[in-house]
């Protein structure tokens, strides 16, 4: 039984730990280039993201470059 | 010596580009028509957006397939409050490791006229948190000091709204914030084929930056072409000066020795 946070906007009931665990969960790997992560509105530093724990009710923006003007 | 192009490059907060076009990655009919109209361009600086990952994409490959070609200028577009571009521009940096930023703070979906209070807002706040910001303001002399006191490294006055191909609505304003503004003006949407480039450029614009022009052109390979060399010409009549206007005719040859049959 995983913990309810919410994920870009969704409920997300998730089963680990760290945010790195988060975005492997998601099919994301967490060396892949063009990532950003927000939590709470804060952003989340790449060197950290093995180590930051998620907490329940947690709102986590996973962001990547898109095409844009 | 023959002049190919302007011996004078972009700069921007101390860095120097050749090219004087900026160009966006939004649109085009496919992903190789994108990167041949890239490439024809010569443009150094390629905006980006930042967006929730799906739980379908998976990450999409558009960093890894420009990364170390182009120096990212990541966008905030769809922004309608300071907060939601501050936040924006802080998940651009970390995902494309580069603290440049084209703020973008919409007030309105039917226009993207800019919301100047929101933006003057964002920008003072992203240029104490170490932000180089080039945003997207209206053609308002006024802003455009506004931001130039804020801090930013470059104005970017739009010429007509967003995607409109309208072309330069107000060459007048144009000019007084060229006149006014110290810092890279950079005329910023709303052009819709190359004599609108020119234009700009003889008015004194440093830079464009574009996107709806070339990537919704019939030929958008040909359409970046023809942006490059019409913002060559345009930066080489500016630095050639123009001649005055005048009412009257003035002949170019001369009036002495003529026959007298």
């Amino acid at each position: 039984m995983g913990i309810k946070i919410i994920v870009n906007g969704e409920v997300w009931e998730f089963g680990g730990a760290t945010l790195s665990e988060l975005l492997l969960e998601r099919g994301l790997t967490p060396d892949q280039g063009g990532l950003a992560v927000a939590i709470n509105g804060s952003i989340a530093l790449r060197s950290e993201w093995s180590e930051i724990t998620i907490l329940p009710s947690d709102n986590v923006e996973i962001i990547h470059i898109v095409r844009g003007g | 010596m023959v002049l190919q192009s302007s011996e004078q490059g972009l700069f921007i907060a101390g860095k120097s580009f050749r090219s004087r076009l900026l160009i966006g990655t939004s649109r085009y009919p496919n992903q190789q028509v994108m990167l041949d109209a890239l490439d024809a361009s010569g443009a150094e600086i390629v905006t980006v957006s930042v967006r929730r990952v799906s739980l379908a994409s998976g990450g999409e490959g558009l960093f890894d397939l420009l990364r170390g070609k182009v120096t990212f200028l990541p966008n905030t577009a769809g922004c309608y409050t300071a907060k939601d571009a501050v936040l924006t521009a802080e998940l651009a940096r970390e995902a494309l490791e580069t603290n440049w930023v084209k703020l973008e703070v919409i007030g309105d979906d039917q226009t993207l006229f800019p919301d100047v209070e929101q933006l003057l807002l964002a920008a003072g706040e992203l240029v104490k948190k170490g932000f180089v910001v080039l945003p997207y303001c209206n053609d308002d002399p006024i802003t455009c000091r506004k931001l130039e006191d804020l801090g930013c490294a470059a104005v970017m006055p739009l010429a007509a709204p967003i995607g409109s191909g309208m072309g330069i609505r107000n060459p007048y304003n144009l000019r007084i914030i060229r006149e006014q503004c110290k810092l890279p003006l950079i005329v910023d949407a709303g052009l819709g084929t190359a004599s609108d480039a020119t234009l700009a450029m003889e008015l004194g614009m440093d830079a464009i930056l574009l996107n709806s022009a070339v990537a919704g052109a019939r030929d958008p390979v040909k359409m970046a072409a023809a942006m490059k060399l019409a913002i060559e010409g345009g930066r080489l009549a500016f630095e050639a000066g123009r001649i005055p206007r005048k009412l009257y005719a003035m002949a170019s040859s001369p009036m002495d020795g003529l026959i007298d049959p």
